[in-house]
């Protein structure tokens, strides 16, 4: 059975090692054309589904494919549960739907005002300085400021970066289990002082949604709460952050780009959408078969982990054209960057309009930025650039 | 003209609800968004298209 199961392409992955973390999608077309469906011996053994057609598949059958029992591969270091993500029907519903109506295009576009003027005042202490960083300085404090807003937490900057810094550490930096286990901790503990103060003084925050909330006449438990804040916190930051700074990186390396943009503002979503499918940020979710199953000619047993490849799934030849080509403006674009299905990203509206309002603010006071030296796509790390091209050019006399 | 959804190609993205919220929205508890003005004017065309080409599965229709 286990030789039957073995393919040599996917057999050894590593999916968190640094190197391959770089540029994993030379990668993921050998997955997809040689083992789309191929097991894996890391972390336990799993299954990593790599086609477009197969990633959708799994991400619409959740009665076969199960969240509940983590969706994070390994788990994260949490002992609770990702919600609503990490509950299954029915009870997923009733969780889901909690903030939902938070969340809706409708119930998000009513915010774009907080957003601009977030953006606005991030941007005013930007544009002081000639060269910054903007991945630290507006790539993830505008999500962050975002987020707090939405959660009613109060907080200087450092501490909002704090939050930041904890949630990146468990989403990215997840080579060391100690460090992403205090960051963890720490959620925690932030929350736990939090949460016994927001309930006497209940607002219309997302905590207070929580803590007013009513599934099928019960209440949610002090652990769902818990639960929901740490997940928002998680979900809410690094993916949006790692967005601008790759489309504003897009922009700065294409020069026609920055000109349509720039002439035609409206165009920025669709630049939003392709950056997305090139640079899905959650590039895997990882599902439980919850009973004896086949996919592409493999058995799946019930137990067994699949860890569908979105990042994979995303430039997959056979969806999309010239998969690696930035295309503005391609279409269809059907690209699973929020996931699809029962569980698909509850935030994918705010989280459009975010990305969009940082880049709308920061092109029309920026228009000739330019980034400085080599830098890493596919991250989080530093993005330098200089404000004004003469900015730049005087860094470089 | 009128403004249609193909439900089974509709997958709930609701982008098109971002671009004319005017046209379409999302009804409590639903994953998928509703059309509540079907009936598009000569002067609500061009954002009706727009719409229609938001959506990444082709599913809102305007037709003649």
């Amino acid at each position: 059975m286990t030789e039957e199961k073995k393919c040599p392409i996917t057999h050894g992955w590593q999916p968190y090692d640094p190197e391959f973390r770089k540029d994993p999608f030379p990668t993921y077309k050998e997955f997809r054309q040689q083992c789309p469906v191929g097991r894996v011996e890391a972390h336990d053994g799993f299954w990593a589904v790599s086609r477009y057609e197969d990633v959708f598949e799994v991400a619409r059958d959740a009665e076969t494919f199960c969240s509940g029992e983590g969706i994070a591969i390994p788990p994260m270091e949490y002992d609770g549960r990702a919600l609503p993500m990490e509950a299954d029907a029915p009870e997923h519903f009733g969780l889901r739907h909690i903030l939902a109506h938070e969340l809706t295009p409708r119930a998000v576009m009513a915010r774009e005002e907080m957003l601009r003027v977030s953006a606005q005042k991030l941007l005013a202490k930007i544009a002081e300085k000639g060269e910054v960083d903007i991945s630290e300085e507006y790539a993830k404090l505008l999500p962050t400021t975002v987020i707090c807003q939405l959660l009613d937490i109060k907080g200087d900057e450092a501490q909002l970066q704090e939050l930041q810094e904890w949630t990146e550490e468990i989403v990215y930096e997840r080579k060391d289990h100690n460090s992403a286990r205090q960051a963890s901790d720490n959620i925690v503990a932030f929350f736990n002082e939090l949460i016994p103060e927001r309930r006497k003084n209940l607002g219309d925050d997302f905590i207070s949604t929580l803590l007013k909330a009513d599934v099928n006449g019960q209440p949610l438990s002090d652990q769902d709460i818990m639960d929901f804040c740490w997940f928002l916190l998680i979900a809410g930051l690094d993916n949006t952050a790692f967005t601008i700074r790759n489309l504003l990186l897009q922009i700065s390396n294409s020069e026609e780009l920055r000109k349509e943009l720039i002439a035609d503002p409206d165009k920025i979503s669709d630049a939003i959408e392709e950056v997305l499918r090139l640079y899905s940020p959650v590039w895997g979710i990882a599902r439980t078969a919850t009973k004896d199953t086949e996919l592409k000619g493999q058995q799946i047993a019930a137990g067994d982990k699949v860890m569908m490849l979105f990042a994979s799934a995303d430039r997959d030849e056979e969806e999309f054209p010239e998969p690696d080509k930035f295309v503005l403006g391609r279409t269809p674009n059907r690209h699973m960057a929020f996931g699809m299905g029962a569980h698909r990203c509850l935030g994918s509206h705010l989280a459009r309009l975010e990305i969009k309002v940082a880049v709308e603010e920061f092109l029309q006071l920026f228009p000739d930025y330019q980034v400085i030296g080599d830098v890493d796509w596919n991250n989080m790390g530093p993005l330098p650039i200089a404000l004004s091209a003469t900015a730049k050019s005087t860094e470089t006399a | 003209m009128k403004l249609t959804v193909d439900w089974d190609i509709c997958q709930g993205h609701g982008r098109c609800v971002m671009v004319a919220p005017e046209f379409l929205d999302f009804q409590e508890g639903e994953d998928k968004p509703t059309v509540i003005v079907s009936d598009i004017s000569e002067a609500q065309k061009s954002l009706a298209q727009r719409a229609c080409r938001s959506c990444p599965e082709r599913a809102l229709l305007l037709q003649e």
